[in-house]
């Protein structure tokens, strides 16, 4: 059977889907279509159940958390014998392009102005307390899709979202796209009103339990001491505002101290 | 004046639509619908059930995805039933007729012709034409205001089963914490309602 072709640009592949950019109805309303193409070393009958089960379920965690209140694209259309999801388009950079950009914006400042010290500048920019902000921002949101006991799966920075405002109209004008200029701005971003945004449910699950919910946290703590070394210590202030603001905050907590001891692997005892 | 809009993915598909309010033949129409007169095969939706024009966009869009692909195909007996029957977040057919669908009472209608441009018999004005002659009401301008003007907040809700709308607010609100968020405009609530019906029209199929 072939394919129809999908009409957008392609910004992004994975090993999982291909994400492009394109319209939805009308060519004012900007949409991602995130495609799970076929497997050709799969066999067919295997491949499309695979590919229609996993799209169906992302479908379904993004819709069940856009509806309770946890920022996310919403689902616009669902073709999941073609392994297609149509999704609101959220403009913005990923939390891990910003964290980058700043600490990148830091570097070339300091090497600039030679009388600072050694590494001052990184750590000024990580400390502001619009950062901070950010940090606890983002703590709130994970903490909220946990009380709505969704388990996003792979949370890490590249998988949260900025986006400044929040939408009142799917449709754009097209005078805002002048503003992908103040898209190459880091710290101005955080300035004024935003949202954090989680994005690709690919992995999520619904589930109750304080261990999942333990190692999605682990899994972006990991995340954030890997992709960038200087930020580790931002996720203490992540945690901090999850504690406070999840309802199940206390035993998830305690649970991550074991996870962190063990890894994300559950023990197979009993 | 009646709009006609191009359906994006399906080459050649249009919609032709004109909103009216004040309409007295609805029980007319109705009976023709249920008589299955070719004449009167539309999409005739209430508008109390749309929040935005993308709504009924997105069931046509529907429809007509479901009519082009042969794995699928249509599970009413048209694509303008196919159209009011893709409104519905549930797989019953009478039940989507009835809540989406126009009733003998209705004073507000949305009409929708979907047509297949590149047929030779194919004329824009001649479609136009019948599209306007076969409602008593006043045309209004097809825009989400003037939807919004028409909508049943309440009835939408109950139809799209949006209870857990805001759960998080309510859950936490129920723990006795204060509302941090502050308030949300109208617009927003407008907007949150939008992609939450577009989410259960898109998710109906994955039963």
């Amino acid at each position: 059977m072939s394919r129809r072709s999908i009409d957008g640009t392609l910004i992004k592949q994975g090993a999982e889907a291909h994400v492009y950019k394109s319209t939805f109805l009308l060519p004012t309303v900007p949409s991602l279509i995130k495609v799970r193409p076929r497997k050709a070393y799969r066999h067919a009958t295997l491949d499309l159940r695979l590919t229609k089960h996993r799209c169906v379920s992302e479908a379904r965690l993004l819709n069940r958390c856009r509806t309770m209140g946890v920022p996310c694209p919403a689902v616009y259309f669902v073709d999941e014998r073609n392994g297609e999801i149509t999704m609101e388009w959220i403009e913005g950079p990923s939390i891990r392009e910003l964290l980058q950009r700043l600490i990148d914006g830091s570097r070339d400042k300091r090497s600039e102005g030679e009388e600072e010290g050694e590494g001052e500048g990184e750590s000024d920019v990580l400390s502001d307390s619009r950062v901070l902000d950010l940090m606890r921002q983002i703590g709130e949101t994970v903490g909220k899709l946990h009380d709505i006991d969704i388990i996003h799966g792979d949370l890490t920075t590249s998988n949260l979202m900025l986006r400044k405002e929040r939408r009142t109209t799917l449709e754009t004008n097209s005078s805002e796209n002048t503003e992908t200029e103040s898209n190459d701005g880091g710290i101005e971003l955080l300035q004024g009103n935003y949202e954090v945004v989680l994005i690709d449910f690919g992995l999520g699950q619904v589930s109750v339990s304080d261990e999942d919910k333990a190692v999605d946290l682990y899994v972006l703590e990991r995340a954030f001491i890997s992709t960038h070394p200087k930020a580790s210590g931002l996720f203490h202030t992540i945690l901090e505002a999850y504690k406070k603001n999840s309802l199940g905050s206390g035993i998830v907590l305690r649970r991550l101290q074991e996870v962190r001891l063990r890894g994300r692997k559950k023990s197979m005892i009993g | 004046m009646p709009e006609v809009i191009p359906l994006a993915g399906a080459p050649g598909y249009k919609l032709h639509l004109a909103l009216f309010d004040s309409v007295s033949n609805a029980a007319a129409l109705h009976a023709q619908l249920l008589a299955k007169n070719p004449a009167y095969e539309y999409a005739f939706i209430d508008p109390s059930v749309l929040v935005s024009t993308l709504q009924p966009l997105a069931a046509a869009f529907r429809a007509v995805h479901d009519l082009l692909d042969p794995a699928v195909g249509l599970r009413t007996p048209n694509v303008h039933s196919e159209t009011v029957f893709s409104l519905s977040p549930s797989h019953n057919i009478t039940d989507s007729y009835r809540r989406f669908g126009i009733s003998p009472s209705s004073t507000a209608l949305l009409a929708i012709k979907i047509l297949d441009t590149t047929s030779p018999t194919y004329s824009e004005s001649d479609v136009l034409a019948a599209l306007s002659s076969l409602v008593d009401g006043t045309e209004i301008p097809f825009t989400t205001p003037s939807l919004r003007a028409l909508t049943d907040v309440a009835k939408v809700k109950k139809c799209y089963k949006l209870k857990d709308m805001y759960a998080v607010e309510a859950l936490y609100a129920r723990k006795g914490r204060r509302k941090e968020e502050g308030s949300r405009s109208g617009d927003m609530v407008w907007a949150d309602l939008e992609v939450a019906v577009l989410g259960q029209m898109a998710l109906r199929s994955l039963v």
